[in-house]
């Protein structure tokens, strides 16, 4: 293994100065960037840069974030998130398929597959459906893991998992059910959660996720219309958003949405994401007006996904823990 | 009285779990992209040594278990309790069955152990690694056979029996594994 040529000593006070990585990870980790820029770079889609540094921010409910100040003024900025609400405002300015690798901050996501702040790949296609954007996630995936996926993905809807691994309809089953399906199979009391759909994530990451096969990608289709975030709802069953996830076994890769082009819909979903924050004692974010503003001058019929890259990181070079793919992780910054 | 945040959760840790004093060995951080965080945790009940899993949504407060573990000198059993002494301040502590458990067999007068306390109650006794213990019952010794590699059981004078080389006899110390339970070699005194 190629190793630093400075070598770890085994006093631990002044070792935490080395990088996480091994400098065959970090080669391996740059290779990947190009494969993924060559990918766009091969299907003329754009590569952009938006601020990592947002005067309003996102109000996701389950969200928490980091502050800026400046030594100026009083001004403060949140760094983001997710790179959506500006890459959404150069579609609307029409700057046609863009891609995107930046940094996001999402505060107190410190784990093994988790760091406050991690690297995004993010693009967006015109005229594209889901089908067709899950097509090209495969294909991305595939250029990017090649022999490390060796059966091709398996695709099945929300419900069809909940009914596949626990046997519970995740639209009609009530609350006490659910809490009921999770003490069933852990042996162990479920936390107390605020909404039923706290109660589905919960069977979701810890029931339903773990027993992807590892072997191939995992598409989860017909997320509950309550979990729809930013992606528009279907068409034919108002119950269902057009939102997609792409799994390797139980590692979370990519999140995908038909998107929201209907501003006056978008706004209420901030303002009910910022009631839900308020529930939860989280502090409200100011509604992003520069996003609205070009919902309303027209966002382009698209779809759009957000990548882990990091975690495509660790799929590629086969690693367990995600500090094993970074420079300097979180601890170490 | 004092509590954790599921932030500041890490191995060793001590908290309190449907009225048990519990120490985390495993944290895992599990978090939907878009949904709910929770802290996934694997724990040993400090006083049953049962491992068992537990979710936690991330942010909730846990109470904090009063547990320290203190080096004291065992002093000696009077049939209901075994007595512990601190070393500098002679402070003494009586530990019951419960707490001290299958670990009975490898206490030694004298000897340093640790001593799991919760609330200032010992709940849980750590002899140490390898103690010292005379055999006090096993067959005659097989003179000069220390080649075949056969083993016998002996019984210890704390009441262990550990499975000894066939050529030890009665009044013979050995050194032995308290983790394992194994015969690790003859020991002088």
């Amino acid at each position: 293994m190629n190793t630093w040529a400075v070598p770890k000593n085994n006093s631990s006070e002044s070792s935490d100065w080395r990088p996480n990585a091994d400098l065959d990870t970090l080669k391996a980790r740059a290779r990947l960037l190009q494969q993924t820029r060559s990918f766009f770079y091969e299907r003329d889609v754009l590569e952009v840069e938006t601020p990592i540094l947002s005067a309003t921010g996102s109000t996701e409910a389950h969200l928490d974030f980091f502050q800026a100040s400046n030594t100026l003024s009083e001004d403060r900025y949140q760094l983001i998130a997710s790179p959506e609400l500006a890459m959404k405002r150069l579609l609307a300015a029409g700057s046609g398929d863009i891609f995107q690798l930046t940094k996001v901050f999402r505060a107190g996501e410190l784990g093994s597959k988790h760091q406050p702040e991690f690297t995004m790949l993010e693009w967006y296609r015109l005229g594209f459906n889901l089908e067709a954007l899950m097509g090209e996630v495969e294909q991305l995936c595939t250029t990017l893991l090649r022999d490390r996926l060796s059966e091709p993905p398996s695709t099945m809807t929300y419900a069809q998992a909940f009914e596949k691994y626990l046997a519970v309809d995740p639209f009609t089953a009530t609350v006490e059910k659910l809490k009921q399906s999770f003490a069933n199979h852990t042996n162990t009391e479920p936390p107390q959660l605020d909404d039923r759909q706290d109660y589905l994530d919960l069977l979701m990451s810890h029931l339903i996720e773990p027993n992807f096969n590892p072997q191939q990608l995992t598409f989860v289709t017909h997320y509950p219309a309550e979990q729809a975030s930013l992606a528009r709802i279907n068409a034919d069953d108002p119950r269902v958003a057009e939102r997609f996830e792409a799994f390797a076994g139980g590692l979370e890769l990519a999140n995908g949405f038909y998107e929201l082009t209907d501003a006056k819909e978008q706004r209420q979903r901030m303002l009910d994401e910022n009631k839900s924050r308020q529930h939860a004692n989280k502090p409200e974010t100011q509604i992003d007006q520069h996003f609205l503003a070009a919902l309303e001058a027209g966002l382009p019929d698209c779809s759009g996904v957000a990548v882990g890259f990091d975690r495509l990181v660790m799929l590629a070079t086969g690693k367990q823990n995600i500090e094993d793919v970074l420079s300097f992780s979180f601890t170490r910054c | 009285m004092a509590s954790y945040s599921t932030n500041e959760f890490r191995g060793g840790l001590k908290i309190m779990i449907d009225g048990d004093p519990c120490s985390i060995i495993e944290n895992e951080f599990v978090k939907p992209g878009k949904g709910q965080a929770f802290n996934r945790v694997k724990i040993r009940n400090l006083k049953t040594g049962r491992v068992l899993e537990k979710t936690y949504k991330s942010g909730e407060s846990v109470e904090a278990a009063d547990v320290i573990d203190t080096d004291m000198q065992y002093l000696y059993n009077d049939g209901d309790a075994w007595y512990f002494m601190h070393p500098e301040t002679f402070e003494q502590v009586g530990a019951d069955e419960n707490a001290v458990s299958d670990n009975m067999q490898w206490l030694k007068e004298q000897d340093m152990c640790v001593v799991t306390l919760w609330n200032d109650v010992p709940i849980a006794i750590t002899p140490p690694n390898h103690v010292v213990l005379t055999i006090s019952e096993t067959d005659p010794g097989l003179r000069g056979d220390t080649a075949s590699g056969g083993t016998k059981p002996a019984k210890c004078e704390t009441g262990a029996v550990v499975k000894v080389p066939l050529f030890l006899e009665e009044g013979d110390m050995i050194k032995v594994d308290t983790r394992t339970g194994e015969y690790l070699g003859r020991a002088k005194e």
